[in-house]
């Protein structure tokens, strides 16, 4: 890709919108089932691994917890990100409704 | 009860492993080759493996375990980096990888243990033969190890093909599909 913003993975994209609040792993898993309604279920390897880069990357951070259930939450970087992805996928929305309604396809 | 079988395509014991419970034979612990199981409900639990970045750290690996264990996901048992992990089969389908890429990833790690196993076999076994066979005098016991080379050649080049059709069949679907 040579984007300036890339398309996020749909699993990055609702992990980072899980974590508008402070959650731990497996309140993402549930919340992002939830939003989806029963559509998307992360693996819990995949969940984890997406953190790691995601601290990585900056758009997320970990909150001072107990230690053994570790939050955590969006940063502004983060935040900047999503945008970027909503802008893209309104792109794509409007462009896909636009056509389909021409032809007729979408009643 | 024990059951015998040497991991080298990790996906078809985790088929085997589902396809016991699904009789009622719950795999409780395991070695290298030697699987355990209990008698057990049949079909109450969903059997998955994992298996561990070697280079990952100790923290990472704490971390990583504590983090599914959080999620309601029970460690069955580990054997140096390999570890079978289960989950209530009531509580809907469990995977631990729901993205392909991490999929790939892990089966290219395999794909090049393996290959590079098979190469060296291949080499060791071709020159010992090849040396064997231009002398006069048969060294037998020099024969049967390179024998033995070349048998491992065989042997692992089925689960090796296995494996690429796998990750080729993987690596389609990304290319219409995000993970």
């Amino acid at each position: 890709m040579t984007q300036e913003h890339p398309p996020l993975t749909e699993g990055v994209y609702y992990i980072l919108l899980a974590l508008f609040d402070a959650r731990h792993g497996y309140g993402i898993m549930q919340l992002v089932e939830e939003m989806s309604n029963g559509r998307v279920r992360l693996g819990a390897g995949t969940i984890y691994g997406a953190i790691k880069t995601l601290l990585e990357r900056g758009w997320i951070e970990a909150l001072d917890g107990d230690g053994r259930k570790k939050e955590y939450i969006i940063t502004e970087s983060g935040k900047k990100v999503i945008g970027y992805e909503i802008l893209r996928l309104r792109e794509l929305f409007d462009n896909g409704i636009r056509i389909t309604k021409e032809d007729g396809t979408n009643g | 009860m024990d059951k015998y079988r040497l991991v080298v395509n990790p996906y078809d014991i985790e088929k085997w492993v589902n396809n016991m419970a699904s009789q009622g034979w719950h795999l409780k612990k395991f070695t290298w080759i030697r699987f355990t199981f209990e008698r057990g409900e049949p079909g109450s639990y969903i059997y998955r493996h994992d298996e561990l970045e070697r280079f990952g750290g100790a923290s990472y690996e704490d971390e990583y375990l504590e983090f599914l264990k959080s999620s309601g996901i029970e460690q069955v048992d580990r054997s140096g980096n390999f570890v079978f992990f289960r989950k209530p089969a009531n509580d809907g389908p469990f995977e631990l990888y729901s993205d392909k890429k991490n999929k790939i990833r892990k089966l290219s790690q395999k794909i090049s243990l393996l290959l590079s196993l098979i190469l060296l076999n291949l080499i060791i076994g071709v020159i010992g033969l090849s040396g064997i066979l231009s002398v006069q005098a048969i060294d037998w016991i020099k024969l049967s190890m390179n024998i033995t080379n070349i048998l491992v050649v065989v042997l692992f080049s089925i689960p090796l093909i296995k494996l690429m059709r796998v990750r080729n069949n993987l690596k389609k679907d990304l290319d219409l599909f995000t993970d």
